[in-house]
């Protein structure tokens, strides 16, 4: 029997009180190419950079052709062979392609640099690989599949025999995607292997020998992908008990309130996550969104409450349009917005918890009056507010950060959800919370509903999406899509939606 | 004006440049490495103050310039590990050992040589004429009969400039400077990196400090610096973080230095203190026409941390 | 930086609170409570504790130092304290020091309370000062209290205008406002030694100086027969002024939240840029105005190096002071009164005086690395 290439025994980290991988196995073999499978939050990109040692594991060991891998050395890890193309890019933009990859090789090549040795070099493995690439080119001048490429040139250069790749094709387009795709199978054809960490079956299917599936910082199951089916991969990836429902009457949506046609932004770095989402959110309704990262969920958020401008589409508010608007505006018009980041975003930590129950609107009256700060009237909402929503903290004075994670999604809700909005949206606003407190969100979500409002409930956890939402959608490749009743949902077809490729049936 | 007043003002421009080169040279590998060069003037300053105390202790002119360097990488060192070690923010802490330099150079001064500090006095460098080549019309005197160290900053561009585009050592250096989490998963160590570029810094910062006190002055005096090191800063910054720009920069500076002490011969009717203000209004204006693309080290003054 | 949306991986993000152990929604816990309450005064007591140990290191090494020298540091150390305390008229040295310090400090508290890196105070000071002498040597015939008005008023403005341009280019350009306001310090100080060459110096000097201020243009005396001048009322009562604006107004609230991040600006719906003018304007208001106190009341003219140090001393004075207005006037009192008694250390035990350059340079060093060991460049 042919050796393990790399074998990955009882890998355990914990962050905290949250575990990112609990006694995880993974094999992988020479001439293979693994496709790692899972949710946001399964661990996967844990256990790679434990892998590639940009991270140390509280347990387990890794055995790398044959002899063990020290743990926390990157330096190592590319010694031996392993490289890693991450999502973030690791590539000094200033710098040339050349630069780059001359950057961190082994001393054993001297003081100087050869430049045009090493050009030579990367037009020869471009070639051979099919990554056409420029090495004159300045990094900061490229585009991003180019950048990719330029990583994975970094990789071969080096003598990498074991790739891993971290969502390599969030950011490429199709015909890009399919120009990596076919890279990897001429790296497998020369025995080397790779472990390709992806959410999208579809491409899992096209490439992978074998498949890896990581649930909750567990491996759940491996299957070779010959016999395998779209279906059982999804099973496989989000299949599990779904808890009680939530107890819930039925949903009375009354006229329209929100209608976007075609929104369009980008992220911070950039790159256009959101292609043109396009739905109609009712009054006493909640539309859920599914999707994992990365797919334009920060940037529809973001764009609907005012705080980034949309590259192109319209968002019409009881059929006005107010798609040109800034944060105040919107929050004018009625539309509470409780973000992702609790840590910098909808919470001042350091601030305390009354002066972040006013954050948005210290400059109206009762919190402040002729440019002077009510602290009376502000202590005494405060303490209502504490009160109706069970803030549990001594005193309104404390700071916000002295809260458990619970408590301060806590003040955002209540802070939001006490103006008695016409338009909510919701963005992740579970995340990091324990069960008492994700039910407590979601109970205030779905009271506010039933008093009419209207909420756009963003999140990558499925159950919630599936307990939550009146209508479910979603968001894949920055569109919305496959938005269906509640009645009609069914977890196989909105998993198969979120990897990318949505079931014909569930149109 | 006539030919032998311009020569006499160009030797003068390059003599007066030759601190703020050295200066200059030193900020940029500090910088390069991202840390802010702001500590310049107090590395001078100590450089300047080493240099003397040995040269006269000790009667060897060879002995004071080591002192001089090692003076401002002991200068830098105090950065180094506020910086580095600590995550201290860079620029206050530059202005900080500035003022910890300013305090220690005169205190030093006070204790060792008492009320006798200016008889403290040594011999100047002397000017040195290369053979042949200063006998050269023209240009002979001007760049061929300088004091020693002036020599040694011309020489030591080439070096410089060579350690940075073409050497595994500058090439690391300069990915610390733009991106250290790339340098760092590429393999190299930051931290060492920037705390090797810190004290290589100082010691050329140190030996600008020399080149005022035993190739100019002769002896030391509170402050004799007097803001020559964030004059290199502004240098650095016209000259793009790049040597060649850099030495331009401090000729153009240098050029306006011995300007203004010339006013009458040349009868301009700007006042000294306006052509002063030059420098930095010009790297005022680099910095504003840049704007956000200045094209400095991109990690420049921010902390590297790993978990 | 990474990312602000939770990624692939769960675990909270640098500066993330701790979530407490159990459900959150169960009862109150003793022992969790009685913890954060512990912590809570700790990091509220840790700024006094990293002023403290930080000053105390410094005069630690400087003893060390005075030993090498070959003297007695207990005995330099009492003279210290006897030259800033010993009688009254040394504590009015001290006040009268401390003025200037106060001021600036104030301002640059607020603004790296900001995250606005403002180190111009020397060149906001130095133009200010020279605003209110054009206004003092303008003016001359006028009453007296019509000129001070407008000569502080003028110091003032001077001040806010020449912070005002660093800001500028800081908020259009987008350029470090460390690199604007530490060059222009040395642009405004050119400005004012050519005013002092020119328009506003005096004929026949042996020194860069104007010419002797109207008597009725001297900024009086606080107390009869002392050389104590109003200024550290002034001064104090920007300190209050400052903590009023930072914690009860809707203003000072806004610059509160820009300085906690920007993104939480952009949500709260505040413009980031109107916060950096707000907060250098003012930094470089006061600044002029202690400038303007220091000619109206201690040199009674315009004179060649009347602002020296005090800018970037201030930076130290400020951070010492946890930058809280109210925690900088002690900070600010420690460093006037430090440099009034290392004077008289310096006749008395022969020690020199640059040893006060030493402590404050150390002090600083060791409150930056403090403050960087604890994972901020503010508080």
């Amino acid at each position: 029997m042919q050796q393990a290439l790399l074998q990955m025994r009882g890998i355990s980290k914990s962050y905290g009180e949250v575990r990112a991988n609990a006694g995880v196995d993974l094999t992988v073999m020479p001439g293979q190419i693994l496709g790692l499978l899972g949710e946001n939050g399964s661990g996967k990109s844990t256990l790679m950079k434990i892998l590639f040692g940009m991270v140390r594991p509280d347990a387990g060991g890794i055995v790398y052709e044959g002899r063990e891998l020290a743990a926390g050395s990157p330096r190592e890890a590319l010694a031996r062979g392993i490289a890693m193309i991450h999502q973030h890019f690791t590539l000094v933009e200033a710098m040339t392609v050349t630069d780059n990859l001359m950057l961190g090789f082994s001393d054993d090549r001297g003081m100087w640099l050869d430049a045009a040795a090493t050009a030579t070099r990367i037009r020869e493995a471009a070639q051979r690989y099919g990554l056409d690439v420029d090495p004159a080119k300045r990094v900061e001048e490229l585009a991003l599949g180019e950048k990719q490429r330029v990583e994975i040139l970094k990789a071969i250069l080096r003598g990498a025999h074991l790739l891993i790749l971290d969502e390599p094709t969030s950011i490429l387009s199709p015909p890009e995607i399919e120009r990596l795709l076919d890279f990897l199978r001429r790296f497998r054809a020369e025995g080397h292997a790779v472990i390709f960490i992806t959410h999208k079956l579809g491409e899992v299917l096209a490439v992978a020998d074998e498949v890896a599936v990581l649930r909750d910082g567990r491996m759940v199951g491996t299957s070779p992908v010959a016999g395998a089916t779209r279906q059982s991969l999804a099973q496989l990836m989000v299949g599990r008990e779904l808890q009680a429902p939530v107890e819930r009457q039925r949903a009375t949506p009354g006229p329209v309130r929100l209608s976007v046609r075609g929104l369009a932004a980008t992220d911070a770095s950039g790159v256009q996550r959101l292609r043109g989402a396009s739905f109609d959110l009712r009054e006493g309704e909640v539309l859920a969104l599914a999707g994992i990262d990365g797919n334009g969920q920060g940037e529809l958020a973001d764009t609907l409450a005012g705080i980034t401008a949309p590259l192109a589409g319209s968002i019409l508010l009881d059929g006005v349009d107010v798609t040109r608007g800034n944060a105040a505006r919107r929050l004018g018009a009625g539309i509470a917005y409780i973000p992702a980041d609790r840590a910098g975003t909808s919470l001042v930590q350091g601030m305390s918890i009354e002066d972040n129950l006013a954050l948005r609107d210290i400059g109206q009256s009762p919190f402040s009056r002729w440019g002077r700060v009510a602290r009376g009237a502000l202590r005494q909402l405060a303490t209502q507010r504490m009160r109706d929503f069970d803030i549990r903290a001594r005193h309104p004075e404390d700071a916000a950060r002295t809260l458990s994670g619970g408590n301060q999604q806590k003040i955002a809700l209540a802070r939001e959800l006490s103006r008695r909005p016409r338009v909510v949206i919701a963005f992740q606003p579970t995340w990091g919370l324990d069960p008492g407190a994700t039910r407590f969100v979601i109970d205030s979500l779905l009271a506010l509903r039933a008093q009419g409002a209207a909420v756009l409930y963003i999140s990558s956890e499925l159950e919630e999406v599936m307990a939550v939402g009146d209508r479910i959608g979603v968001l894949s490749e920055g569109r919305v899509v496959s938005i269906v009743d509640r009645d009609q949902a069914d977890l196989l077809s909105i998993g198969l939606a979120m990897a990318g490729t949505p079931d014909e049936a569930a149109a | 004006m006539d030919a032998a007043v311009l020569l006499d003002f160009l030797s003068a421009s390059l003599r007066i440049a030759t601190p703020l080169l050295l200066a200059a040279l030193g900020g940029i590998l500090c910088e390069r490495g991202g840390t802010f060069a702001v500590g310049l003037e107090g590395q001078m300053l100590a450089g300047a103050f080493f240099g003397v105390i040995v040269t006269y202790f000790a009667h060897s002119a060879g002995l004071g310039l080591l002192a001089s360097a090692l003076g401002g990488m002991l200068m830098a060192l105090v950065v180094m590990v506020a910086t580095v070690r600590f995550h201290a923010e860079h620029m206050v802490t530059g202005i900080a050992s500035n003022i910890l330099a300013l305090g220690l150079t005169s205190f030093l001064l006070r204790s060792i040589a008492g009320g006798s500090a200016s008889a403290m006095r040594v011999p100047l460098l002397e000017t040195w004429a290369v053979p042949l080549l200063s006998d050269i019309p023209g240009i002979g005197p001007l760049l061929f009969r300088q004091p020693p160290l002036t020599y040694v900053a011309l020489l030591l561009l080439p070096p410089v400039i060579l350690f940075l585009t073409r050497t595994r050592a500058g090439l690391a250096l300069r990915a610390v400077g733009e991106n250290p989490m790339a340098a760092f998963a590429a393999g190299i160590d930051p931290i060492r990196t920037r705390a090797a570029a810190i004290l290589a810094g100082g010691a050329l910062a140190g030996l600008a400090g020399a080149v005022l006190s035993l190739q100019q002055v002769g002896t030391f005096t509170d402050g004799m610096t007097g803001g020559r090191g964030y004059l290199a800063l502004a240098a650095i910054i016209v000259g793009r973080w790049m040597p060649l720009g850099t030495l331009v920069a401090c000729l153009m500076f240098g050029a306006a230095e011995a300007a203004s002490l010339r006013l009458q011969a040349f009868s301009l009717p700007v006042s000294s203190y306006i052509i002063q203000m030059l420098p930095y209004l010009a790297a005022l204006l680099v910095l504003a026409v840049m704007g956000r693309g200045a094209r400095m080290p991109a990690a420049v003054g921010q902390p590297f941390r790993t978990r | 930086m990474s990312p602000v949306s939770p990624s692939a991986d769960r675990p909270p993000v640098d500066g993330q609170a701790p979530a407490a152990p159990g459900p959150s929604t169960g009862h109150d816990r003793p022992p969790t409570l009685l913890l954060s309450a512990i912590t809570a005064r700790a990091a509220r007591a840790a700024p006094l504790w990293r002023a403290v140990s930080a000053v105390a290191m410094a005069f630690a090494v400087t003893a060390g130092l005075i030993l090498l020298a070959g003297k007695d540091p207990f005995q330099a150390y009492a003279f210290l304290l006897r030259g800033a305390f010993g009688s009254w008229d040394r504590i009015v040295v001290g006040l009268n020091k401390t003025t200037p310090y106060l001021l600036c400090a104030v301002g640059i508290a607020l603004c790296f309370r900001g995250r606005v890196m403002n180190i111009g105070a020397e060149g906001q000071l130095a133009l200010g000062g020279s605003a209110a002498a054009a206004v003092a040597l303008g003016m001359g015939e006028s009453p007296g209290w019509l000129v001070l008005l407008l000569a502080l008023a003028a110091g003032a403005g001077g001040g806010a205008l020449w912070a005002g341009i660093g800001a500028g280019i800081r908020v259009w350009r987008g350029v470090n406002e460390v690199l604007v306001t530490l060059l222009m310090n040395f642009i405004a100080l050119l400005i004012v030694a050519e005013l002092l060459h020119g328009s506003l110096g005096e004929e026949g000097a042996g020194f860069p100086q104007s010419p002797l201020f109207a008597p009725s243009a001297w900024l009086g005396k606080l107390v009869p027969r002392t050389d104590l001048h109003p200024g550290i009322l002034i001064a104090v009562l920007a300190a209050v002024a400052a903590h009023v604006l930072l914690w009860r107004t809707t203003l000072g609230f806004r610059w509160r939240v820009a300085g906690a991040s920007e993104s939480a600006a952009r949500y709260a719906g505040i413009s980031p840029g109107r916060a950096v003018f707000g907060l250098m304007m003012s930094a470089g208001g006061l600044a002029g105005l202690a400038g303007a106190i220091e000619c109206l009341g201690v040199h009674y003219r315009l004179i060649e190096g009347f602002s020296a140090g005090f800018g970037f001393n201030a930076v130290a004075v400020a951070l010492m002071g946890a930058l809280n207005p109210l925690y900088v006037v002690p900070s600010a009192l420690f460093f006037g009164f430090l440099e009034t008694g290392a004077l008289a250390m310096q006749r008395q035990v022969g020690v020199p005086s640059s040893l006060v350059l030493i402590i404050q340079g150390l002090t600083m060093v060791f409150v930056l690395s403090g403050l960087g060991r604890a994972g901020s460049a503010k508080v």
